[in-house]
């Protein structure tokens, strides 16, 4: 397995965000994590890709315990990530932010970037070549290349996101709701993006509310509900699941009785 | 790689990309303009350096030039990284007292001195960005003030070193570079442009790579820098140790050209108005910088009458750029020449 977690756990004072969940993601497959609002999808995303440290548990990442890693050091073997809402850097253009994530592609440091010296040079051309490598198989036009990415509309700068995380030519790739805020053909073409990189043979840990989405790509489906993983297995097992069609439904009956 | 493969190869059109591996670099070409921009200040520097005959002039120039190579650094930590410091005048202040002492009691020459000012000062800074930077925004800034008052006891006090407020460190010799004495303000001139042109390069080379976008973006997200792989921490101390040695390095020139000074020179107000030059200049190039330290260096030789109200001009000056042109005013200014001069141009 590419990415395993055992047992993860967060607790926010008397708030169980995360309870005991484990989960396996397999290389060259898309694994989603589904649940209804506030069942901990996200929460579980940060504590893989190192943003917030899990109370108890481990994670392995390709056969390494990497239980407790900061972001940069999980970069490092190889795990990146999207955001809900995408973390774009103001004032730098879309070749530019894509280029931050080929940070790791290159190796210059400050004395070396300072005298810029053929290497270094070299290097530039390199990492500016993978991030136009990157805008491209995302299917970003060329055109765009020099606008700053905030000023994009939203499902551009969605792709611009995963442009700069494929940049860094990850082996997992964890994406926190691609879908939310793009419409039907958006959508669509972001699903077959997806569907293709993990056929690439990368590991996706997909976490999306868009239904469609999640059961056309998916190979296994991870159900989570107040932070407790409730089913598993493959998209078909999961739509026959009685809990899980109780945590929804129940969920939408809920909305209605409000409405 | 596997997936790197899938990546490459995939590329629905495989056109595009090897088209641009061959169109010329896009970054490539901001940073050219910016090594061009080097090379006409280095032009105007000779211009000046060989026409000007007023040594007030000079003394002005020389002054900006010092407090330049300073807010350089100030334009690195707090305008690319984001993390303000209101202490750079103690860097500063350990960059003149080692190169007063490394010249008065160990008898080096002044190069030397200048690299131990230089080297000390970015030792300190290392030293202290540890603790400080696990500060952040308004308590940073705190931090780095309680720091820089610190630093200026400190120099008041450690008297059989620095001499303290009276009579602090008198007749430094003038810098020499082996035989050449730079004792006149044009000879002095020379020297400090080239320095300048030579930290503004590096400072160029630094933004305009690798190093310079992983600061700009952890300045926006320091969680999506980290998720791409930048070492955050380790990128903010270093950036914090560059922006000490080069007030240092600055420190150490200034002393040199006083000749004269005590540790009053060293007092917060310096570190505010370091910052105040690359708000003034412009936070998102190095160019504001350069004109910043023009500008805040000038001013007072406009306001001579005004000396008192010096701290409430330089307050309502501050308070009108961030909110009428947050980018900084000199780059608001070259804006707005640009936007007249496309309307002029669109008239036609």
């Amino acid at each position: 397995m590419t990415l395993s977690i055992t047992d993860y756990s967060k607790r926010y004072g008397g708030l169980v965000a995360v309870d005991k969940v484990s989960l396996t993601a397999p290389a060259g497959a898309v694994t989603a994590l589904i649940g209804p609002n506030g069942a901990g999808k996200t929460t579980l995303l940060n504590l893989i890709s190192g943003v917030v440290i899990a109370d108890s548990g481990s994670c392995k990442l390709l056969d390494q315990v990497v239980t407790g890693r900061t972001p940069h050091q999980l970069a490092h073997l190889g795990l990146t990530r999207t955001y809900q809402s995408p973390q774009l850097f103001d004032d730098m253009s879309v070749l530019e932010t894509v280029m931050v994530g080929a940070h790791l592609r290159g190796g210059a440091g400050f004395v070396s970037s300072m005298l810029r010296i053929g290497r270094t040079r070299r290097e530039e051309a390199r990492l500016e070549e993978q991030a136009l490598l990157a805008i491209d198989r995302v299917g970003l036009p060329a055109a765009l290349l020099g606008r700053p990415a905030v000023d994009l509309a939203y499902g551009l700068q969605r792709r611009v996101e995963i442009a700069r995380a494929l940049a860094m030519q990850p082996r997992v790739l964890l994406l926190d709701e691609p879908a939310a805020g793009l419409n039907h053909q958006e959508t669509q073409e972001l699903a077959g993006l997806i569907d293709s990189l993990a056929r690439g043979g990368l590991t996706v840990l997909l976490v999306e509310h868009d239904m469609d989405m999640v059961m056309g790509i998916s190979r296994h489906v991870v159900v989570m509900n107040f932070g407790r993983k409730i089913a598993e297995g493959t998209p078909a097992e999961v739509q026959r699941n009685q809990s899980v069609i109780d945590a929804y439904l129940g969920a939408q009956a809920e909305e209605g009785a409000d409405a | 790689m596997k997936v790197e493969q899938a990546i490459a190869s995939s590329s629905s059109s495989a056109t595009p990309a090897t088209a641009a591996s061959k169109r010329p670099s896009r970054v490539g070409a901001r940073y050219r303009r910016d090594v061009i921009g080097v090379a006409v200040l280095a032009a105007i520097s000779i211009a000046i350096g060989l026409t000007v005959t007023r040594s007030f002039y000079f003394t002005m120039l020389i002054y900006s030039a010092i407090y330049a190579i300073a807010a350089l650094g100030m334009s690195l930590l707090f305008g690319f990284a984001g993390q303000i410091s209101i202490g750079q005048a103690a860097f500063f202040g350990v960059g003149a007292y080692t190169s007063a002492y490394a010249v008065m009691h160990l008898g080096m020459p002044p190069v030397l001195g200048t690299v131990c000012a230089t080297a000390l000062a970015g030792a300190f800074g290392w030293l202290v960005s540890r603790p400080l930077l696990r500060l952040t925004t308004n308590y940073l800034a705190m931090g780095t003030l309680a720091f820089g008052v610190i630093c200026f006891i400190l120099f008041a006090q450690l008297r059989s070193i620095t001499g303290g407020l009276d009579p602090g460190i008198v007749s430094l010799a003038p810098f020499s570079i082996g035989p050449w004495v730079l004792d006149e303000p044009r000879k002095m001139f020379w020297l400090v442009a080239l320095v300048l042109c030579l930290v503004l390069l590096l400072v160029i080379n630094l933004v305009h790579s690798r190093i310079g976008r992983a600061l700009k973006a952890l300045k926006v997200s320091e969680v999506g820098a980290a998720g791409l792989g930048v070492d955050v921490v380790r990128y903010k101390v270093a950036t914090f140790t560059l922006a000490a040695a080069l007030a240092g390095l600055a420190g150490s020139l200034f002393a040199h050209f006083q000749s004269a000074f005590n540790a009053g020179v060293f007092n917060v107000g310096l570190s505010i108005e370091l910052l105040i030059m690359i708000v003034v200049g412009s936070v998102t190039t190095p160019w504001g910088a350069l004109f910043g330290a023009l500008f805040v260096t000038i001013l007072p030789s406009f306001l001579e009458d005004f000396e008192h109200y010096k701290l409430l001009v330089y307050g309502v000056i501050m308070t009108a750029v961030m909110i009428y042109m947050p980018d900084g005013f000199g780059r608001g200014l070259v804006e707005a020449l640009r936007g007249f001069y496309k309307r002029r141009r669109r008239e036609k």
